[in-house]
């Protein structure tokens, strides 16, 4: 077994991160065989039901089943983290790229965009961008993706500085490799470890952002069931219905601790001075 | 110390002009005539020309920018479109419930987060700090707008110890500061945690120790000042996050500040007042950095002469 995988199946809350991340996947993959109901099917008489053997986690105030739809919710929950997570990363990942080896005017420009996007706090510009392109779970996946990108690129462009003055990329351009080459085969393989934590840890971040942005409306509509925008269903029950905001809530703190507790597993493993902590 | 500020204070400068640039090509970003959005679907051919003209919209976008440019550097931010007030009079009014509310989460968020960072780290594998490290993982995996409902459901709705929204009285401020501020104390405690642990490793404390210190004046006098250093950089670092957290909160518990006014003027497309609002804020939020890292540099000397 690779050291790294012995390394972190030794950690018990990366493993129990784990855990939960892994009943997630499932619960997404299997929505339909799990959900005891239809996620949008509405029954008028059973609106604002407690829980009950029908309907485990209670009802909405159309009816629907809220097991069901927090269920299902779990799909659009990955898809957020997923999406968002990835053209963060990949734009992130690029431009610090191109700073770190580079140097010069394209790192100050990089670095200046770098300190531009981080003035801003990432929900207010989402919002407003979000407003503008008008509401929907693509734009939020979309905006939320491209205004996280600064985070990846400082780091990225931190790591490639130090490797690049390294006697291997030295070796490399000496044998006359090309600047694609030696970032893609010399200097990427060696700063995606701290991308990869950087990236496990931001899930759980989108994953909240995109959710409150479902909360305030700008996220995934009606009858798309998103964990955010059941919990914001809620609000107005919360005195006699508070099933419905609660347990969605559940759902997304879950997610993001499982998430969490594999980020800090990974941190841990792969920087031994915080091993004995 | 002044030439580092100076220089700190110049290298704000692009950083201001890509901040306006980002919040004046909001309004732009939106499918359609921005005139009609100001109008609504309703008004006349001749009333969007009329509009188009006032406002510059005819002319080419770098004019445009420029000009609005001119107009926000004299605190003219235009009116909104809704209440017709102008919007740095309504950023004025809001504004202060902001800062209460985000100062006051701070302060929270830095008494609770350091004392369970240093209680965490002197008394490492205790249940001390078992404890507080597992209340800190679950702040910062608390969705807050969940945190706000639930703490609405538990001390207003079912004990009635507290008001569940409003502004005006201490206790109508204890539920939305405490929820702002959960998730910076998680990040906090964490970080002093692991930063204390750091420093009570050093020679210098062991050294202090060795000199026959008592405890309390290695940790604090020692050991506390150094693993600081990071904490400040954190706090800047966070201070968005409080921004956009403000957001939320704000929205839940009907606090009358920027965030709520902001979430109000989305789905009505307010686009005066989105802008003003996200600008006032990255600028607040600029100051703030500058304002950390001056305070880094009198905390870290090495700072300033790097």
């Amino acid at each position: 077994m690779p050291k790294f995988i012995r390394d972190l199946s030794r950690n018990k809350l990366a493993i129990v991160g784990i855990i939960i991340v892994f009943i997630i996947i499932i619960t997404a993959i299997f929505a339909p065989q799990l959900a005891p109901n239809s996620y949008r099917q509405q029954n008028l008489r059973a609106r604002l039901s407690p829980p009950s053997s029908d309907y485990p986690l209670g009802t909405d105030a159309l009816g629907r089943c809220v097991l069901s739809r927090i269920i299902y919710g779990s799909r659009i929950a990955l898809m957020y983290g997923i999406v968002i997570v990835s053209i963060s990363a990949a734009a992130g990942i690029t431009l610090g790229l191109m700073a770190g080896f580079f140097g010069g005017y394209i790192d100050s420009v990089i670095m200046r965009l770098v300190d531009i996007t981080l003035s801003f706090p990432v929900l207010v510009l989402a919002l407003a961008i979000v407003s503008a392109l008008g509401p929907g779970l693509y734009n939020v996946m979309v905006v939320l993706g491209i205004v996280g990108w600064s985070t990846y690129a400082r780091l990225v462009r931190g790591q490639v500085l130090s490797v690049r003055e390294t006697d291997y990329v030295m070796a490399a351009r000496a044998l006359g490799a090309s600047n694609g080459r030696m970032i893609v085969f010399h200097v990427l393989p060696n700063v995606i470890g701290p991308v990869i934590v950087v990236a496990t840890l931001h899930f759980p971040s989108a994953l909240i952002a995109a959710s409150a942005l479902s909360f305030l409306g700008m996220g995934a509509q009606p009858p798309t069931p998103c964990w955010g925008a059941i919990l914001a269903d809620g609000r107005a029950y919360l005195r006699n219905a508070h099933w419905i905001a609660t347990f969605p809530g559940v759902a997304i703190m879950l997610t993001v601790l499982g998430f969490n507790f594999i980020g800090d597993g990974l941190r841990d493993v792969l920087d031994p001075r915080l091993r004995k902590r | 110390m002044l030439t580092f500020i100076i220089r700190r204070f110049f290298t704000m400068i692009p950083i201001l002009i890509g901040v306006t640039l980002i919040t004046f090509s909001i309004m732009h970003l939106s499918e359609g005539d921005p005139a009609r959005i100001m109008l609504g679907l309703m008004a006349s051919e001749e009333a969007i020309a009329h509009i188009r003209q006032v406002h510059g919209l005819d002319l080419p976008l770098h004019i445009q920018y420029f000009r609005w440019l001119g107009r926000i550097i004299t605190g003219d931010f235009g009116r909104s479109i809704q209440s017709r007030r102008p919007v740095i009079e309504m950023i004025r009014d809001r504004l202060p419930a902001t800062l209460e509310l985000t100062v006051t989460a701070m302060i929270i968020a830095l008494l609770v987060g350091i004392t369970a960072g240093i209680i965490s780290a002197v008394k490492q594998y205790s249940w001390l700090d078992y404890s507080s490290m597992t209340f800190a993982l679950f702040g910062v995996s608390m969705p807050p707008f969940w945190l706000g409902l639930m703490m609405m459901l538990i001390f207003g709705v079912r004990l009635g110890w507290l008001p569940i929204s409003g502004r005006g009285d201490l206790n109508q401020l204890v539920m939305p500061a405490i929820v702002l501020s959960t998730a910076q104390m998680a990040i906090i405690a964490r970080l002093v945690r692991s930063s204390m642990l750091e420093v009570i490793r050093q020679d210098y404390i062991l050294t202090a120790r060795s000199k026959g210190l008592a405890e309390r004046i290695v940790i604090y006098k020692h050991a506390l000042k150094n693993a600081m250093i990071p904490v400040v950089t954190m706090v800047a670092l966070q201070l968005p996050f409080l921004f956009g957290g403000a957001v939320i909160t704000e929205t839940i518990f009907s606090w009358p500040g920027m965030g709520r006014m902001l979430v109000g003027s989305l789905f009505e497309r307010d686009f005066p007042v989105i802008q003003g609002t996200v600008l006032i804020i990255a600028i607040i939020v600029m100051f703030a950095n500058l304002l950390a890292d001056i305070v880094y540099a009198i905390v870290d000397p090495r700072i300033r002469f790097d």
